[in-house]
């Protein structure tokens, strides 16, 4: 059998082996702390963690045959009508920005919509969709500091005019952008590519895909929330969204109901990026019921 | 895997998707010997589609001077030195493409420039292959060499960039053989720089996806040439379009040049993209440099090019570079000029074979003076 395939069974035969359940716990808290994530927050304390085992993806090309964190530590907790997931892994460095050579850290989680057992853990497969919840450490740095402009990867790059921009020299990404002219030379950012949105307000998105096929497509309807914090060679991202968004691309959450869910990865210290990530295999995972 | 024939390597090879040649396959021709590096083309293109933020290292035209230029830094010789080998058996390439060679994990053999290696556009600028003994002095020969290799996108018929995108967001256009980057389905995970061995898709640090050169398509769709072709004012260049192998026709001059004459030659045929610029060798350059550059047919190139002038229908198809701004799908000579015609059988360009001169005596009678030419 195929090396990758064979270490993957084993760790799933180690993970289910455990049995552990990632549970989501009944908090009785109002929307805030879903809406406006906190990854400190104290209740997060009272929870009872799941570590899920983390490998390399070897399923697809590009692949990364070792994980760049063991493990995995999640939480979870609802209020009835939102939910939220605290994820936790080492990183010793803070990636925060992509360009030709950087790549920004991140994670995600897929829920797949199909009841459990009926999807793979590869971001679901044809029939078998998934919705992914994927933050970015870049979009979270567009939130705090503003969009990522030039000035940002090269502080002493000597602008002569950008095409678009009325007066010569170097202005403000969206001084520029504001003009019809600037957005046609950015054809992504005038298009409306998910990854180029210059007015990001929440670190994160909502995808869909149906597996490891290029299916991977944002979300035309986005329901969540999110926040990440660095600290002590580790990040702690907390993701959060109704239990019932509305949206036929979500899986509807209910309290006391069992189903699963898997975690990725991507460190870009190490080049992680798209497909070369760390992920986990399916962990089950129940709601508790609200009282 | 799927089994491709790539006639530039006289064999088949492995591509990760089917042969689907387009309809039509967009095409160059540049001729070396002309290029005097004017950087026309790179401007012409530059202000044209990539002076936005976040292109300010992107050149999808530039034109670097060899052996020591490169753009990105040694774009080439990173990747030679991973090919093994790069055997030919005559016109038969017997060694390893980047598809047939890839590493664990990977979907193209390819390799990612540093962020400096964008950071100088013009290293390497006239800089010759080495340096001039004690006393050597010009006598009608250069003791050394260099030559200007302007480069865009090739729009390559089995292109890397298209085989190493897990997204599928690269696509090859069924109508013009154009080969571009979804800019709505992009998620910038840069698969594509590493794969083309070119190094002609970038990254753009603002929008945060991949750009590359679009062939210049608005036009190519009104019948004119790109921009980078017809602003050249060395007219080095000519677009237009090759036909499928075994399928080239006598009157359409880049098959004239590339299929039949085989004056105009791929630029690294090795890497098996089956690249669509076409090189026209410089005549002056150490022959081994050469055949590694553009394969095994460079000596016999370079005669069909010094022959040129007594063969009629290279010579008729060399001339219509850069003498007009439309695309000369077919031509016809007559002994005194060639013309070029559209698709639709207009004709788009008329020029002499040989230009008009006139000879003066050494003597002028009138001024009582000698006249002297000053080469």
């Amino acid at each position: 059998m195929h090396l990758p395939l064979l270490l993957l069974f084993g760790l799933v035969a180690a993970a289910s082996a455990r049995g552990q359940t990632l549970s989501a716990h009944y908090v009785p808290l109002d929307a805030a702390p879903f809406e406006r994530p906190d990854p400190d927050a104290p209740f997060w304390a009272e929870t009872e963690p799941v570590a899920a085992p983390l490998m390399g993806q070897a399923i697809t090309t590009p692949s990364k045959f070792s994980p760049e964190a063991p493990l995995i530590e999640a939480r979870a907790v609802h209020n009835g009508a939102w939910i939220a997931f605290r994820l936790e892994w080492a990183d010793d460095t803070k990636n925060e920005r992509v360009n030709k050579d950087e790549y920004t850290d991140g994670a995600a989680l897929a829920l797949p919509l199909a009841p459990k057992g009926a999807t793979s853990p590869f971001m679901g497969g044809p029939g078998a969709p998934m919705e992914i919840l994927h933050w970015k450490a870049v979009w979270q740095r567009d939130v705090e500091h503003g969009y990522a402009d030039v000035t940002d990867t090269h502080p002493n790059a000597a602008i002569a005019q950008y095409h678009g921009s009325p007066t010569s020299g170097d202005h403000p990404l969206r001084e520029v952008m504001a003009s019809e002219e600037a957005r046609l030379a950015s054809p992504a950012i005038r298009l409306g590519n998910p990854v180029s949105q210059i007015t990001r307000t929440v670190p994160a998105e909502q995808l869909a895909a149906v597996g490891f096929t290029g299916s991977l497509t944002t979300q035309k309807q986005q329901d969540i929330r999110a926040w990440g914090r660095h600290a002590d060679g580790k990040w702690a991202v907390v993701l959060a969204r109704p239990l019932n968004t509305g949206d036929p691309q979500d899986k509807v959450l209910e309290p006391g109901m069992e189903h699963e869910l898997n975690f990725a990865v991507w460190n870009g210290a190490a080049g992680d990026v798209g497909a070369r990530k760390s992920y986990s295999m399916l962990v089950p995972f129940k709601l508790e019921a609200a009282p | 895997m799927s089994t491709v024939h790539n006639w530039q390597l006289d064999r088949a090879m492995e591509y990760p998707y089917e042969e689907n040649r387009s309809d039509r396959q967009i095409a160059y021709v540049f001729d070396t010997n002309k290029c005097i590096a004017c950087q026309t083309c790179s401007v012409a293109c530059k202000t044209t589609w990539t002076s936005g933020k976040g292109q300010e290292e992107i050149f999808w035209n530039n034109v670097e001077t060899k052996p020591y230029g490169g753009y990105p830094q040694a774009w080439d010789i990173k990747l030679l030195q991973q090919l093994d080998g790069q055997k030919w058996d005559g016109s038969r390439y017997e060694g390893k493409t980047v598809f047939e060679n890839v590493p664990p994990g990977e979907r193209v053999l390819g390799h990612k420039p540093e962020g400096d290696d964008y950071a100088q556009v013009n290293l390497g600028e006239d800089e010759v292959a080495g340096e001039l003994d004690r006393g050597a002095h010009y006598m009608g020969t250069h003791h050394m060499w260099m030559f200007y290799l302007a480069r865009i996108c090739n729009h390559c018929t089995f292109p890397a960039c298209v085989a190493a995108c897990p997204r599928k967001a690269i696509y090859k256009r069924r109508e013009d053989g154009i080969v571009l980057v979804d800019q709505t389905r992009c998620r910038g995970y840069q698969a594509c720089v590493a794969a083309c061995p070119y190094k002609k898709v970038f990254f753009n640090a603002v929008t945060r996806v991949s750009e590359k050169c679009i062939g210049c398509f608005p036009l190519i769709e009104k019948g004119l040439q790109p921009r980078c072709v017809q602003t050249c004012i060395g007219k080095i260049r000519l677009q237009g379009f090759i036909s499928k192998p075994g399928e080239a026709r006598e009157d359409n001059p880049i098959d004239q040049l590339v299929h039949i004459k085989k004056i105009a030659l791929p630029l690294y045929p090795q890497y098996g993209t089956e690249p669509n610029v076409y090189y026209v060798p410089p005549v002056h350059v150490p022959l081994n440099f050469l055949q590694q550059m553009f394969g095994p047919g460079v000596e016999a190139a370079i005669a069909a090019y010094r022959n040129a002038a007594n063969d009629r229908a290279a010579l008729a198809a060399m001339l219509l570079f850069g003498n007009s701004p439309r695309i000369t799908t077919r031509y016809a000579y007559t002994e005194e000029e060639t013309i070029g015609y559209d698709d639709a059988g207009e004709e788009v360009v008329r020029v002499p074979l040989t230009e008009p001169y006139m000879v003066r005596a050494a003597y002028d009678a009138r001024f009582k003076a000698y006249r002297y030419n000053t080469p």
